[in-house]
């Protein structure tokens, strides 16, 4: 009796363990990083972290919810960038009070398009994101006049620096936009997704409205996209055609780091949060350590690949736990396709 | 008839002959310019390339040339393609900013073997910055290392020849940005010894991840940091909003090389921000002369340094450096 307690315990902490890895990286990281350099586990220096990351990060909140799904958006660098450069022009032609609403219409719009294509026409979202981040990359180099469109008024600017609590607005904002995202991944067309993702045939004859519900995180990264977009335009001063252009990647990159399936149906809000907040301590400790610029991607993707090849094992190691076959394909490529709440 | 007044009439009628001849010749070279095709390659969409490009329209239009833009997307190869394209088309010119100083080497030898005029503007064809590269008509462009001295001088006078400084570069293996960071070193560490360069790093021309950089740097050395050289106006730009959230905001030197209007607003607004400015829409237009004089039959390379451009003109007393001094002796092309 006494043995089988002892078994539970250690099992229940290798779960727990496991769960933890790619958080447990992080802390180990910063760790480390402290002895060399006092001031990077400091408030300042996570804060200046959470700027940094704040734009990608917001498009990588919608980046998990369409991941949850099997799907994935690679126009979110496009969407931002027309909505950058037509917000800061609305922002300059009729103030903030319709640029702001505007870009975020622009935003949803585009969300639209591409759920059309995805989903009236047919046609795989790889490539129809992938042809529609193009053409709004397009739309925005035409509409900037291929130069950046200053803005005159830096009033949301300075909103967007303004401290509360010595955390500037925009982090706050960022933090809105992960408990909206979260709320989302609870509510019923949230826990849909992961239906979705998991097995869409099974999903539509559990009765799942799978076409609505996977329309949905397309009109949500669209606006996510827009709130980055003017994000950056307070950053910048201006509104930049080349927004976003390495955000596709990056997002994606985060979610999955902290744990989302590429292929759909696993994966939570708060793990991609803390994916994208893996790849802005590693980028930040590289700088702090003063490691050779010439090493830095290198060894940013060896962190990229050895976090999500943790991430593999403690899966693995938990469905070998939970009773279920480890070496089962599935299991075996690292992508569990397990319908599971967040 | 005198022997001597015929011969001088007849010298005369070969002068005379001769000049017409001259004049006429000079007439229809001079002409060869007009509706000729010249191709106009661009690395990428950037504002900077498209003032350049409004220089080159310009010069275009002025001297009747037929014009073909063309980017590339960031791709060495899709350039070269366009290289090719232009001499299969019969261009009779080509004004490049190319991606890759070395990779292009090929095509470019390629172009001039086909007897196309080529003029580089912003970035020097070949592996030495502010060099012609041989068999090529003109360049219009800085020469970095110069433009570094400068920047180089400008920020150690306003940190008072001391102090640890920061360097945000493009990408090591861009030419432009290996020689601005070479130079801005070597000068430091001829000119000004009590200068230490405490990080180097490379933003890859992403306005996020300068912005990224910076913020890290200045948590890292505090208020120990006295200046960072930031490449590009558009990535200094960012970090100088970003810094707003920092206790060092207006504290630290910001140097950049550019010329970008948003960048010399900030030393207008009393930021500590020096600039040494680059003038995109002059080098288009003296890159396209250049192109035109060749296929008017000026074969003679010319090296047109930025600072003798008509944009620059003004900052010569001011060693060609923008600070709060003389903003608006300068106006900004882009």
């Amino acid at each position: 009796m006494q043995n089988k307690n002892v078994a539970d315990l250690v099992r229940s902490f290798k779960t727990n363990a496991l769960r933890i890895a790619v958080p447990a990286c992080i802390v180990i990281l910063a760790i480390a990083v402290t002895f060399v350099n006092y001031r990077f586990m400091t408030v300042r220096n996570m804060t200046a972290i959470l700027y940094g990351i704040a734009p990608a990060g917001i498009v990588g909140m919608g980046m998990a919810l369409l991941l949850f799904s099997g799907r994935f958006d690679l126009s979110v660098g496009g969407i931002a960038a027309l909505c950058a450069v037509a917000g800061a022009r609305l922002m300059n032609d009729y103030g903030l009070g319709i640029a702001l609403p505007a870009a975020l219409l622009i935003g949803i719009l585009c969300g639209a398009i591409n759920s059309f294509v995805i989903f009236r026409l047919k046609v795989n979202s790889f490539v129809a994101t992938l042809g529609s981040g193009y053409a709004f990359s397009g739309v925005a180099a035409v509409l900037s006049g291929q130069s950046p469109v200053s803005v005159h008024d830096l009033s949301w600017t300075d909103f967007l620096n303004f401290q509360i609590v010595s955390v500037p607005v925009v982090i706050w904002l960022y933090g809105a936009i992960v408990v909206v995202s979260l709320w989302y991944s609870h509510t019923v067309a949230g826990r849909s997704l992961y239906a979705v993702g998991a097995n869409e045939e099974a999903a539509r004859y559990a009765g799942v409205p799978v076409t609505l519900v996977s329309v949905l995180p397309f009109l949500i990264i669209g606006a996510f996209c827009a709130v980055a977009g003017m994000v950056t335009v307070g950053y910048n001063a201006a509104g930049l055609a080349t927004t976003g252009s390495d955000w596709p990647m990056t997002a994606i990159a985060g979610a999955v780091i902290g744990g989302v399936s590429i292929t759909g149906g696993e994966g939570s809000i708060v793990a991609a949060f803390i994916g994208m907040f893996l790849i802005g301590v590693v980028q930040n400790a590289l700088v702090f350590t003063n490691v050779d610029t010439n090493y830095q991607t290198i060894i940013l993707g060896v962190v990229i690949v050895l976090a999500v090849t943790t991430d593999i094992m403690a899966r693995k190691r938990l469905l070998q736990m939970s009773g279920r076959d480890a070496d089962a394909p599935e299991a075996a490529a690292g992508e569990p396709k397990s319908t599971q709440s967040p | 008839m005198k022997y001597t007044t015929v011969l001088k009439g007849t010298c005369a009628a070969l002068l005379f002959s001769s000049a017409v001849f001259a004049a006429s010749a000079t007439a229809s070279a001079d002409d060869a310019a007009k509706g000729a095709l010249v191709y106009n390659l661009q690395p990428v969409i950037f504002p900077y390339m498209a003032a350049q490009t409004a220089g080159v329209e310009k010069g275009a239009k002025e001297y009747g040339v037929k014009l073909v833009n063309a980017n590339a997307n960031g791709s060495l190869e899709t350039q070269i393609s366009q290289v090719k394209a232009a001499i299969a088309a019969g261009a009779k010119g080509i004004v490049i900013q190319t991606n890759d100083s070395v990779g292009i080497i090929p095509a470019i030898r390629e172009a001039v073997d086909a007897g196309v005029c080529v003029a580089g503007a912003a970035v020097a064809i070949g592996p030495e910055t502010g060099k012609v590269y041989p068999g090529t008509k003109g360049l219009a462009a800085w020469n970095e290392n110069y433009a570094a001295e400068l920047l180089g001088e400008a920020i150690a006078k306003a940190i008072g020849g001391e102090g640890d400084v920061a360097i945000e570069v493009g990408l090591l293996t861009n030419g432009t940005s290996k020689a601005r960071h070479d130079s801005i070193q070597a000068y430091w560490k001829a000119h000004y010894p009590k200068i230490r360069v405490v990080a180097v790093e490379q933003h890859q021309f992403n306005v996020d991840k300068a912005r990224q950089i910076a913020l890290s740097l200045v948590n890292r050395l505090g208020d120990g940091l006295k200046a960072m050289y930031i490449e590009t106006n558009p990535g200094a730009i960012s970090v100088l909003q970003a810094l707003k959230t920092t206790p060092e905001n207006g504290k630290i030197v910001i140097g950049s090389i550019g010329g970008e209007k948003g960048f010399e607003d900030f030393i207008r607004q009393g930021q500590p921000v020096i600039d040494v400015p680059e003038v995109p829409l002059s080098e288009g237009a003296a890159a396209l002369k250049m192109v035109v004089d060749c296929i008017n039959g000026n074969k003679e390379p010319v090296f047109m340094a930025e600072q003798d451009l008509a944009g620059l003109a003004g900052l010569k007393s001011a060693n060609y450096t923008v600070t709060k001094a003389n903003v608006n002796d300068f106006k900004p092309e882009w």
